[in-house]
């Protein structure tokens, strides 16, 4: 009749429930209504899921549509094992805290996933109860400044016919806030078309997993939509600077800049000059930024 | 209170598909370094070259697809021996494609 009980149940309950920041204490209450016999081990696992894309085609794939798959890992952090003493674990609440190591990854919808995790090892029925737990990340320390973080332009020869330089007043930001700054526009060629000034936020998802293949490009997703114009009708003038202020509101609640072991979230905002008429050519720059939830 | 265990190291992160090395087999880096057209052509001819097409692949769909390339390597062999008169019909094409699209890139080229 073994295969015919129910599940064994345990719960577990996070004190204070969050959210926590690196170096916080996270203590856990882990409740036991009924004690669980033919136990092989048991813990209680700190760590988040992480995920990101392969490729399952191995070397041969990686551009073509349909080779890229998504996959998730678990990524342990810490660790804290139950006292089992002859093969039972007692019927208790017991209190078990752990502490976020400094370098904790910030928590994202779906990229890091932090999880407080009790896995029961028995020769009957396992017992898995899984938590979700919010990482708020810091600003990195020190502050980078715009020579660590600077702007990515001229990447298509077809059009580069402009010199973008941006000038922002900071590097690190908070969802919610806004990016202040100046674009600064000099065409180095004569230029007859009008043209349209927008820019938007790119969310860049590196995937490096350990012992998958990665794909060859990092998946991109852009917020918000529609971009946001800078200017209209703006008429360059060859050799002439022209400067732009800019207010760009960083939509809150999204995901922070964040490094885990299996993929990595990277935040640009990208500037974009488009002529105006059927062929007029889009010129583009990218300016990375930090986005930081703590 | 459980005592508080010192920091463990952070975990080390792996490589996005630009900080790898390339992976290729020895019958294509054989191909891919070959000095002339001729030596390239013979490298391309070694069936090992055809099979390692399937590499990195799952187990089962890598199998299928080396019978599938066996049953190819004839028609392969006939494509390598045609690859020269075929790359200069490609490029006599090109050059055909070149002419007589010569007045739709004047009237669409450059921003004026």
């Amino acid at each position: 009749m073994g295969l015919l009980r129910r599940a064994p149940r345990a719960d577990l309950r996070l004190e204070p429930p969050g959210p926590y920041r690196a170096t916080d204490m996270v203590s856990v209450a882990v409740t036991l209504p009924e004690a669980l016999d033919a136990v092989v081990s048991a813990r209680v696992e700190l760590g988040y899921v992480n995920e990101f894309r392969y490729v399952w085609t191995g070397a041969a794939g990686g551009s073509n549509p349909g080779t890229a798959k998504d996959g998730e890992a678990w990524v342990q952090v810490l660790e804290e094992p139950l006292p089992v003493t002859a093969g039972v674990l007692a019927a208790e609440t017991r209190l078990v805290t752990f502490r976020l190591p400094s370098w904790s990854p910030g928590s994202s919808e779906r990229a890091v996933r932090w999880q407080v995790r009790l896995r029961v090892d028995r020769r009957g029925r396992d017992v898995a109860v899984d938590v979700p737990l919010e990482v708020l990340v810091a600003a990195p320390e020190p502050t980078p400044d715009r020579h660590d973080l600077p702007l990515v332009q001229g990447e298509r020869a077809s059009a580069n016919s402009i010199a973008f330089d941006v000038t922002t007043e900071r590097t690190c930001y908070r969802p919610g806030d806004q990016v202040r700054g100046v674009l600064g526009l000099t065409a180095r060629e004569p230029v007859t078309r009008t043209a349209l000034v927008a820019a938007w936020f790119q969310k860049l998802h590196l995937s490096h997993p350990l012992d998958k293949q990665p794909p060859a490009q990092p998946s991109e997703s852009f917020t918000p939509r529609p971009m946001i114009d800078i200017a209209k009708d703006v008429q360059l003038v060859a050799e002439q600077r022209v400067e732009l202020p800019f207010v760009l509101p960083l939509p809150a609640g999204i995901d922070p800049t964040t490094e885990a072991v299996h993929s990595s979230l990277t935040w640009n905002i990208e500037f974009k000059v488009e002529f105006s008429g059927l062929t007029g050519a889009i010129e583009r720059a990218q300016l990375p930024i930090v986005v930081h939830t703590d | 209170m459980h005592p508080v265990a010192p920091e463990p190291p952070r975990p080390e992160r792996g490589r996005t598909a630009g900080e790898r090395p390339r992976e290729v087999s020895e019958a294509q880096q054989a191909v891919e370094t070959a000095p002339t057209w001729t030596a390239r052509a013979i490298a391309a001819l070694n069936p090992r070259f055809l099979l390692s097409q399937a590499d990195g692949y799952p187990v089962g769909i890598k199998q299928f697809l080396q019978f599938c390339l066996v049953l190819v390597y004839p028609a392969w062999l006939f494509c390598v021996l045609l690859y020269w008169p075929l790359w200069v019909i490609g490029k006599v094409l090109e050059g055909i494609l070149w002419v007589l699209f010569w007045p739709v890139r004047a009237a669409f080229s450059g921003r004026r």
